[in-house]
């Protein structure tokens, strides 16, 4: 009976927790499917936007008008664009400098180590104008590759740190046996050490990922036409637009948000597995 | 009657000013630019059907000529634009051509960052269509040369329930009493008098006019003399604080509300009066039909002034294409692209002859404000702490509404941070 009762309690807890992070997301979808407003010249007041609970005739207008008025569809494709090439190119950044941290000693390494760590805490904000500098330079303003880069400056550090902590919990006696049998180091790396990572790998990936899908000033500055501008760039005029177009918006926001959500539904286990290791030394 | 004889010479002296004849229009100069440029324009875009106007006038420029080809990024707010700006000039990879609105033309000039237009404009030809409130506008401080090109001006004038009014045996207020006490007699249980605005940045804007028909200078720039804390200044806040503090004929929740929440209240009837630009009228026009109308902002002292904020684009000082620049920013604010620019936006055009045109004097939200042209006025924005008063004032009003702070002390640390003194 009190394991009973103690699983209600759980379930409750837990219902709640969901609930309250939730909410939010229901809100916005309900908003999106809300019609805007629509004048009625025959009522004393027109605008019928009260506070819904569910919205008498739910529509789907509010998605139609999202692509019908502004390129949605291409920022959306801009944003996989940079958010997987920012991904990928940390992946491997992150693999090499991770397993080379971890597994070689050399001259410099602890300064090198700490070096990293220090200027992943410097705010972005501070390396704009550099940044912005040097991409002028190397003639790749408003590009992918441009942007890319840029926003790898701001997740490979973290990822750097995540894949350390990672091939820190791998034992060496796989990596020794396979050196032993003949593998180079990169070869250990490749076939021995990133499949037995792939969830450190997952993990700092999606979160690469989403650190990008969600950057705004990086998207903002860097670029200026729309054939690589991103999603946060296009929300950000919706949520400062006047008059606010809330349906529109709302459905904006929910489209920018499911691709991530169905990300870490998909590797949910992967990724709390990548988080939590190392937490616990055996 | 003598035969006239053409030579050679004449012919090609006519085809030639035929051809110059052709380029001349709506008071564009002869093109100057003749050969290939490619130059950047950032600007901003209120909401994605301006962003669209944006990019159609862009593209109707490009095709207008086939020498200059204008690449735009309108996909940003106003204050993105600064800030976008800003950076960009300081890594050296700024546009050829930015859009700004009033407020910061004297920072962009003080900075470096802009370019004076006085050596084109003042050779233009439709110089001389532009309103002179405009174009003193332009200068931004009276003996400076001309800074940017205005293609729209934002007035702001007093939306009212007409048919309140009328029920109520009432005329639309003209003083600052009359708008008073009509807040007083239009509130009962189901309505405001007036909608008023709390939250955030820039929220006593609309009350601008108002101090300054009271004679309120704010800042005399060639003075340095503040007198925002001045007994006539402090009677309109403390009348204005007072209809929500003390008449309770502004909605409850003015400390916290914004234009949605305001657009809300005039469109379901909630509230009989709004100061507030022109570009208001579609949306409440859709809402409400012959019932909202306009009358100037009531005056507090004997002289009308009705807020008009222009808006347009400078040329940046970094740019390399300046001619090609001046060219765009004229046909900006000219012909069609102009018309698009500001009627569809529910702003009216800085030059008379596009102002007297139908679509602007038979609207009458426009039209009220075009007649009230001699009054245009905007704040002194060229005021060297006018961004640190602007920036910082806000939660010192919302506490003002709030009751948490008198009009008198609200007047007083306006008139410091005036100033500069904190």
């Amino acid at each position: 009976m009190a394991r009973v009762v103690r699983r209600v309690w759980i379930a409750a807890g837990a219902t709640a927790i969901v609930a309250f992070c939730l909410a939010p997301f229901l809100w916005i979808f309900i908003a999106s499917i809300t019609p805007e407003a629509v004048p009625d010249a025959s009522k004393p007041w027109s605008s019928e936007r009260a506070v819904q609970y569910f919205p008498a005739e739910p529509t789907l207008r509010n998605y139609v008008d999202l692509f019908k008025d502004v390129p949605f569809a291409l920022y959306f494709r801009n944003s996989t664009i940079v958010a997987t090439g920012t991904m990928l190119l940390g992946l491997v950044l992150a693999s090499l400098g991770a397993y080379g941290f971890v597994r070689f000693r050399f001259v410099g390494r602890g300064p090198l180590l700490t070096a990293m760590l220090l200027t992943y805490m410097i705010p972005s904000v501070v390396l704009l104008v550099p940044l912005l500098v040097i991409l002028r330079r190397i003639g790749l303003i408003d590009t992918f590759p441009g942007l890319i880069l840029a926003e790898s400056t701001n997740t490979a550090p973290f990822v750097l740190l995540l894949m350390i902590n990672y091939f820190s919990t791998l034992p060496r006696e796989l990596e020794e046996a396979a050196q032993v049998d003949g593998c180079s180091p990169l070869g250990t790396l490749v076939r021995i050490v990133i499949p037995l990572a792939l969830p450190g790998l997952v993990a700092g990936g999606l979160l690469a990922f989403i650190m990008t899908w969600n950057n705004f000033v990086f998207a903002y500055l860097f670029t200026n036409t729309d054939n690589v501008k991103t999603l946060p760039v296009i929300l950000r005029l919706f949520v400062l637009g006047e008059p606010a177009v809330w349906g529109v918006s709302a459905a904006g926001a929910i489209l920018t948000t499911v691709p991530v959500a169905l990300l870490f539904l998909l590797f949910q286990r992967m990724l709390i597995g990548g988080l939590s290791a190392g937490a616990v030394k055996g | 009657m003598k035969a006239v004889k053409l030579s050679r010479r004449s012919t090609l002296a006519g085809l030639g000013g035929a051809v110059l004849a052709g380029h001349v229009r709506g008071g564009l100069a002869a093109p100057a630019v003749r050969q290939k440029a490619t130059i950047s324009y950032w600007t901003w875009a209120d909401n994605p059907a301006h962003q669209k106007m944006v990019l159609d006038a862009v593209e109707a420029f490009n095709k207008s000529q086939g020498f200059i080809t204008v690449q735009v990024d309108a996909t940003m707010a106003v204050m993105d634009v600064v800030r976008k700006v800003a950076a960009a000039f300081a890594a050296g990879s700024a546009p050829d051509v930015a859009g700004t609105v009033q407020t910061n033309v004297q920072n962009w000039y003080d900075t470096g960052i802009l370019s004076p237009v006085d050596s084109y404009f003042n050779q233009w030809e439709a110089k001389d269509d532009y309103f002179p409130s405009v174009v003193d506008a332009m200068h931004s401080v009276p003996g400076q040369p001309v800074l940017y090109m205005p293609n729209a001006i934002l007035p702001y004038v007093l939306y009212y329930r007409a048919d309140w009014f009328s029920a109520a045996g009432l005329k639309p207020p003209t003083t600052y009493g009359e708008f008073i006490a009509a807040a007083k007699a239009m509130t009962t249980t189901d309505r405001a008098g007036y909608a008023m605005r709390g939250q955030t940045y820039y929220a006593t804007q609309v009350i601008e006019p108002i101090w300054g028909s009271a004679g309120v200078k704010f800042a005399d720039v060639t003075s340095g003399k503040v007198d925002f804390d001045s007994p006539a200044a402090t009677s309109v806040t403390e009348k204005w604080v007072g209809m929500l503090t003390k008449d309770h004929s502004a909605q409850s929740t003015a400390v916290t509300d914004n234009y949605p929440q305001i657009f809300a209240l005039m469109e379901k009837g909630l509230a009989a009066m709004w100061i507030y630009g022109t570009h208001a009228h579609p949306q409440l026009l859709a809402a409400l039909g012959d019932r909202i109308q306009v009358v100037p902002t009531p005056r507090a002292g004997d002289e009308d002034v009705m807020l008009a904020n222009p808006e347009g684009a400078f040329i940046v000082s970094s740019s390399k294409e300046k001619d090609a620049a001046w060219e765009f920013l004229q046909f900006m604010g000219s012909g069609d692209a102009d018309r698009v620019l500001t009627a569809k936006r529910g702003l009216l055009p800085v030059r008379k002859s596009i102002a007297a045109e139908p679509a602007y004097q038979t609207n009458r939200f426009f039209k009220v404000a075009i007649d009230a042209q001699a009054s245009w006025w905007h704040p002194p924005f060229a005021w060297k702490n006018w961004t640190n008063y602007q920036n910082k004032i806000a939660p010192f009003w919302q506490e003002a509404l709030r009751g948490d702070m008198t009009p008198q002390a609200w007047q007083a640390q306006a008139a410091k941070f005036l100033r500069g003194q904190t």
